[in-house]
């Protein structure tokens, strides 16, 4: 394709035509802030059409090249005359004043194609990215950072990426990495466990706290069971008390009758009080009497409490006493300095224990940890076992062999790699040595030649007088050519010096260091054997020791661990033994085999208190006392309050003083009817107040249908066991009153959580799953990307390879030899360093041979790109910025030739360079096309 | 029409359990399923006033299953219990079953339900307790009992009800000769009987998900005197959405990479290879499962967004 002419009609600050010669390089050389990059966006617009959005961070298009004065806003345009990629002629006109002010005519048949609105995408097939890509060669920026922007280069381009500053499939594997991002509810975690797993622990958390409260649950919904039948016993409970009641009528309604009964045949029962004796027997007096009772009863428990107390506390003194006077003895007749021995080896015996507790603890502990490394179990069993069997040293052996084994190897291949590195060199070195000695020699000859057959010529002197001049001329060759040789010579030995003397030690030190590793690999493959023949050990030990080799950095800090307890074990069961030897000998009651520490610890125990015999005695003697003491003050106050009694209700032998009190107060209840009675003004008459009584109870019984019922109980077993209805009804009162309180609360914690919490369950759920599904996608893109990054390098190494030779040897003969690798890594060979630079040094250049390289890097991607459509126009902005004036020279002479494959357009703000050019090189400049705005 | 008098009408609904999430996990339901099945069956309830006034029924029976009392919160069996107070004055029998357990921390406890709601347990609604039996002002001639059945019948001559929650343990051969009529709820009952006559005398009414033949949920009425009963079913609106649940992921298979046909340049970009490599492999998987078909075209969204400049 070939751009003819541009006319722009006032876009942005350009007005007028561009010409553009098809055979030669155009080149526009303005200055700054002449608008060249305006020109470059006018030819993209009028090719691609003006886009409608606006760029980041700045104007839209069409504001940013709209006329500068606003009476010109009604033109607003350009137009574009292009030959198409078949020879075809076409005008494009653009108004970007008008709505689809856009127009593609064929010049040869004048026909005006409806319906296109971009010229690049109909004719092109390309979208602007693509074709911006191979069009417009910028000035590079990625100087500052010093890196292998080369490399990047070609990777931006192979990915469809202009502006990255980072390796674009690099870029893209990194975003595929992270699933997070793409749910935002869940990317305001802080923490850098993925989020699968994140999701999987929330899920069971809550599953736990379900589970938790449906237990809760179930267990109230029993509870509640439970209560129901506490509330059915309470209630039967109620209705026994009421039957009770109704006993207790009868049965004081029968005595009352036989009262009566008895009343009438003038045999005044005792029960019958005479009104006249109601005085004694009043209200005040029966609670005092009730509360002298209780006053005493509360004084009786502690009083047999404390007795209680002293009796074991006398009991326990006795047993220790007996206990220890066999000690007492034993200890007592120790002399001071076996006693500190115990002392001692008592002291030592329990930190010891304590060394064993704190070892086996922190073996318990690796041993939990080693659950977390995937080990399998049966296999690390039957390892723990063979362990066990060997001696340490050979486990350590036996169990890093694998890795040891892969460890060095690895370093061994390095090492070879380095070796036969170095060997190369050191054929290199000793190649170019030979040439150089060559050469030297071949001088000294030719020296010892010429001088030779000079001395002939000297001697034919007398015979032919020409040959003076040439037998002189002949010694004359002869000195330089010895001169030469000695040069030669002496290079050979500034070579020997400086490249073959390093490259030997090099080598000799690289194969020292494969010989050094390869008899470390023997000696470990050596060693390894012998253990195992050492150790009869069978091919499935082996297999299993090299099975578990991978976990062996854990394997034997734990099993170090274990051998550790073991000599704690030892050391603390010496020290026990040691201390049983010497308390038997003493004469401690200990078992002759198998002391455990519990024996040890109580004999220790027991010597400690048999020597401070005395004091405990004393001790136990102090706290006799003392209870001793509070049973006389107790005794004192129960004496007291019975005498009281006593007073009040009478002494009477061989009756409880309780059942006095009860008999009293219910004296006391009795006068009081008889003294209502009285108030009446009735005559106190004991038989009518005990008819009054018992109408009163008939009423009552006949109400409960309980008239004609027989008392089958006395009245004290009913009232007996009305207290023990009562009492149950506490306890079931009290029970209900507990789980009443459990089952509220259990209710209570489902009906708030129960519900959130499934709710919450089904989201996370849902969540996990499309986070499941998302994970998968991310790797199969990332997998996908990789082995299309991979085969898309390939590609591109192949088709670069190639045409970036051709290009850098006419820009810059100081290199040859470019190579892509399939890595997409860039090296080069420098003539003038006679080595190859490789890719990590390019970024160590100079500026201008990077950017060489760019541009050659630059024309065959756009080449590669657009080949398959055809030659495109090239517009390079500024490119020999930081090239010197012969870099300078060759770079347009490239770019002269380059016109015979591509249209060349090349945008430039240094005009004495040119008119340098066309000093020094007429004939090239003569090739260039100077292009101005008419 | 008109009825006799001594013909009882009922509305037969069981098997709602609000809230029982957890079903979910035991039945091995997708989620979609059961919470369309939640909406299906609160707009169940909500149809039930108009089908008690359009029906002209007298009672309504819930053998079991109306909550799932681990799950149910005190805002939802209020709504619930609300639903059924609004259809008084018809009375609302319920025999609870094993999701619903009566006790006095049970929602059906008046007085735990008046502590906990704040307002009044409805006046219309009798909860019966496992064996117990009922008779209510509005029917006098009418005793209600919930199962297990009793051996003897109170009033043999009156129309005696069964509600039975879980029809399993219920000889109900037995009971269809001794009561008028079965109502049945729970999970295992799925089929009606019939006695001698060829009445039906036992109906079920469970959670729809059970009977492969229908989605929706069904309620009963029935018309009950001394000597027939006769059944018919009401199936209630569905939202119908789980019946897609398998289709909706389909809609995010247009998806993009067809721009990249248009760049003539794409077989030399790593973004052209990649959707090319992609087209593969979703060709390949075309009879895969729909799961595993969406999972490859989120990758060729993925991975486009990750390589196009405006994700940066």
């Amino acid at each position: 394709m070939q751009i003819r002419r541009i006319t722009l009609n006032r876009f942005g600050r350009l007005h007028g035509t561009y010409d553009f010669q098809p055979d030669r390089c155009n080149i526009i050389c303005e200055h700054n802030e002449f608008g060249k990059s305006t020109l470059v966006d006018a030819i993209l617009f009028g090719l691609y059409n003006m886009p409608r959005a606006k760029a980041t961070g700045g104007l839209r298009a069409r504001d940013k090249y709209r006329p500068w004065s606003d009476s010109d806003t009604q033109q607003f345009g350009l137009e574009l005359l292009v030959e198409d990629l078949d020879g075809q002629d076409y005008r494009i006109e653009c108004d970007f004043a008008a709505n689809n002010g856009y127009r593609v005519i064929n010049l040869a048949t004048g026909e005006q194609f409806s319906g296109v609105s971009s010229f690049g995408r109909h004719f092109l097939h390309m979208p602007l990215a693509s074709f911006t890509e191979c069009f417009l060669l910028r000035q590079g920026d990625g100087d500052e950072n010093g890196r292998d922007e080369l490399i990047e280069l070609i990777q931006s381009a192979s990915a469809g990426e202009q502006t990255s500053h980072i390796g674009a499939v690099q870029h893209a594997l990194e975003q595929l990495r992270d699933s997070r991002s793409r749910f935002p509810e869940f990317v305001t975690s802080e923490t850098e466990v993925p989020l699968s797993q994140e999701l999987r622990a929330r899920i069971e958390a809550c599953e736990a706290r379900i589970r938790e409260l449906e237990d809760a649950h179930d267990k109230a919904t029993w509870d509640a069971q439970r209560l129901t039948a506490l509330q059915e016993a309470e209630q039967q409970l109620h209705a026994d008390e009421a039957e009770l009641e109704l006993e207790t009528a009868a049965t004081e309604l029968a005595e009352i009758e036989e009262q009566i009964r008895g009343g009438n045949g003038s045999h005044p029962d005792e029960g019958c009080i005479p009104a006249a004796e109601g005085g004694a027997y009043s209200k005040d007096a029966a609670r005092d009497v009730e509360q002298m009772l209780s006053e005493l009863e509360k004084a009786r428990a502690e009083l047999s409490e404390a007795r209680r107390r002293l009796d074991e506390d006398i009991i326990d003194r006795l047993r220790r006493l007996r206990e220890l006077e066999s000690v007492n003895g034993v200890v007592s007749e120790l002399p001071e300095n076996e006693m500190e021995r115990l002392r001692s080896r008592s002291a030592i015996y329990r930190e010891r224990k304590a060394e064993v507790d704190r070892q086996r603890g922190q073996t318990d502990a690796m041993r939990e940890g080693l659950g977390s490394h995937n080990i399998p179990q049966p296999d690390f069993q039957e390892l723990e076992e063979l362990l066990d069997r060997l001696p340490p040293g050979d486990n350590r052996i036996l169990l890093q062999y694998e890795s040891r084994q892969s460890e060095i190897e690895g370093q061994l291949g390095q090492a070879q790699t380095q070796s036969a590195e170095a060997s190369a060199q050191v054929s290199y070195a000793r190649s170019r040595r030979k040439k150089l000695r060559n050469e030297s020699n071949l001088f000294f000859m030719g020296a010892v030649f010429l001088g030779a057959t000079g001395c002939l010529f000297l001697l034919m002197n007398a015979v032919w007088k020409p040959a003076l001049w040439v037998g002189l001329t002949m010694i004359a060759l002869a000195a330089a050519a010895a001169a030469a040789g000695t040069r030669a010579l002496k290079r050979t030995h500034l070579h020997d010096t400086m490249e073959l003397q390093p490259a030997l030690e090099m080598e000799a030190r690289h194969s020292g260091e494969t010989r050094r590793l390869t008899e470390q690999i023997e000696n470990l493959r050596q060693e390894f054997k012998i253990t195992t023949q050492r150790l009869h050990l069978t091919w499935d030990d082996v297999q299993l020791m090299k099975k578990m080799s991978k976990w062996s950095g854990v394997i034997l800090p734990y099993q170090t661990a274990r051998q550790h307890l073991t000599l704690a074990e030892k050391g603390c069961a010496e020290v026990r033994e040691d201390i049983a030897r010497f308390l038997r000998r003493t004469g401690f009651p200990l078992p002759r085999n198998g002391v455990t520490d519990a024996d040890i610890e109580t004999a220790i125990q027991q010597a400690e208190a048999g020597m401070s015999f005395d004091q405990m005695c004393e001790q136990l003697n102090a706290e006799g006392a003392r209870l001793m003491e509070r049973i006389e003050q107790l005794e004192a106050t129960a004496a007291r309050f019975e005498q009281k009694l006593e007073e009040i209700v009478g002494d009477e032998s061989g009756t409880d003083v309780s059942q006095r009190v009860q008999s009293f107060i219910q004296k006391c209840d009795h006068a009081g009817v008889v003294q209502a009675a009285v108030a009446d003004a009735k005559p106190p008459v004991a038989i009518e107040q005990l008819t009054e009584r018992a109408d009163i109870l008939r009423t009552l019984l006949s109400d409960a249908r309980g008239l004609s019922r027989t008392p089958v109980m006395s009245l004290e077993e009913t009232r007996a066991r009305l207290d023990e209805i009562r009492k149950q009804q506490q306890d079931i009162a009290a029970e209900s009153q507990i789980l009443s309180g459990k089952c509220e609360r259990a209710f209570d914690a489902c009906r708030e959580e129960l519900s959130g919490l499934r709710a919450e369950r089904e989201f996370l759920l849902e969540k996990a799953a499309r986070v499941g599904q998302t994970e998968a996608a991310l790797a199969i893109a990332r997998e996908q990307i990789e082995a299309a990054a991979r085969e898309i390098f390939v590609a591109w190494a192949a088709a670069l390879s190639k045409r970036v030779n051709e290009i850098i040897t006419a820009v810059n003969p100081g290199y040859r030899d470019v190579e892509i690798s399939e890595d997409l890594d860039l090296s080069v060979f420098s003539i003038e360093h006679n080595r190859r630079v490789r890719y990590r040094e390019i970024g160590h250049l100079s500026k201008g041979a990077r950017d060489q390289l760019a541009l050659a890097l630059r024309v065959a991607i756009a080449e590669y790109l657009s080949s398959h459509i055809g030659p495109l126009p090239i517009v390079l902005d500024e490119p020999f910025a930081h090239w010197d004036d012969e870099r300078f020279m060759s770079g347009i002479q490239f770019l002269a030739s380059l016109v015979e494959r591509h249209q060349v357009i090349l945008l430039s703000c240094h005009k004495w360079r040119y008119e340098q050019l066309a000093r020094e090189n007429p004939a090239l400049y003569r090739e260039l096309a100077f292009c101005q705005i008419a | 029409m008109t009825r006799a008098m001594s013909t009882v009408r009922f509305l037969q609904l069981s098997g709602l359990i609000f809230d029982e999430s957890a079903a979910r996990h035991m039945r091995d339901f997708s989620a979609s399923r059961w919470r369309d099945l939640r909406i299906d069956a609160a707009s169940s309830l909500r149809e039930m006033t108009s089908i008690i006034e359009e029906q002209r029924v007298d009672a309504v029976l819930c053998p079991g299953s109306i909550l799932d009392d681990k799950s149910v919160d005190i805002a939802l069996a209020t709504e619930i219990m609300g639903r059924f107070g609004a259809v008084a004055p018809v009375p609302v029998i319920i025999a609870p079953g094993k999701n619903d357990p009566v006790h006095q921390f049970s929602l059906y406890d008046p007085a735990y339900f008046r502590r906990k709601v704040g307002g009044a347990f409805p006046r219309n609604v009798d909860v019966l307790r496992p064996g117990s039996r009922r008779t209510i002002a509005a029917l006098p001639d009418v005793d209600f009992y919930a199962s297990p059945a009793p051996d003897q019948l109170v009033r043999p001559d009156a129309l005696n009800i069964l509600l039975a929650s879980e029809p399993h343990n219920v000889d109900l051969q037995s009971s269809i000769r001794r009561f008028s009529y079965v109502a049945c709820g729970g999970d295992e009952i799925r089929h009606d009987l019939t006695d001698a006559d060829e009445n039906t005398r036992a109906a079920f009414t469970s959670l729809p998900l059970l009977t492969p033949e229908t989605r929706e949920y069904t309620f009963v009425i029935a018309e009950v005197d001394e000597q027939t009963a006769s059944v018919k079913r009401i199936t209630m609106p569905s939202s119908a959405t789980h019946h897609l649940e398998t289709a909706h992921t389909r809609d995010t298979f247009d998806l993009p990479g067809d721009d990249a046909d248009e760049d003539a340049t794409a077989n030399k970009r790593i973004s052209g290879r990649f959707v090319h490599r992609m087209r593969q492999l979703i060709a390949d998987a075309s009879s895969d499962s729909t799961e595993h078909q969406a999972i490859l075209h989120h990758a060729l969204r993925y991975g486009l967004d990750a390589l196009s400049e405006e994700t940066r």
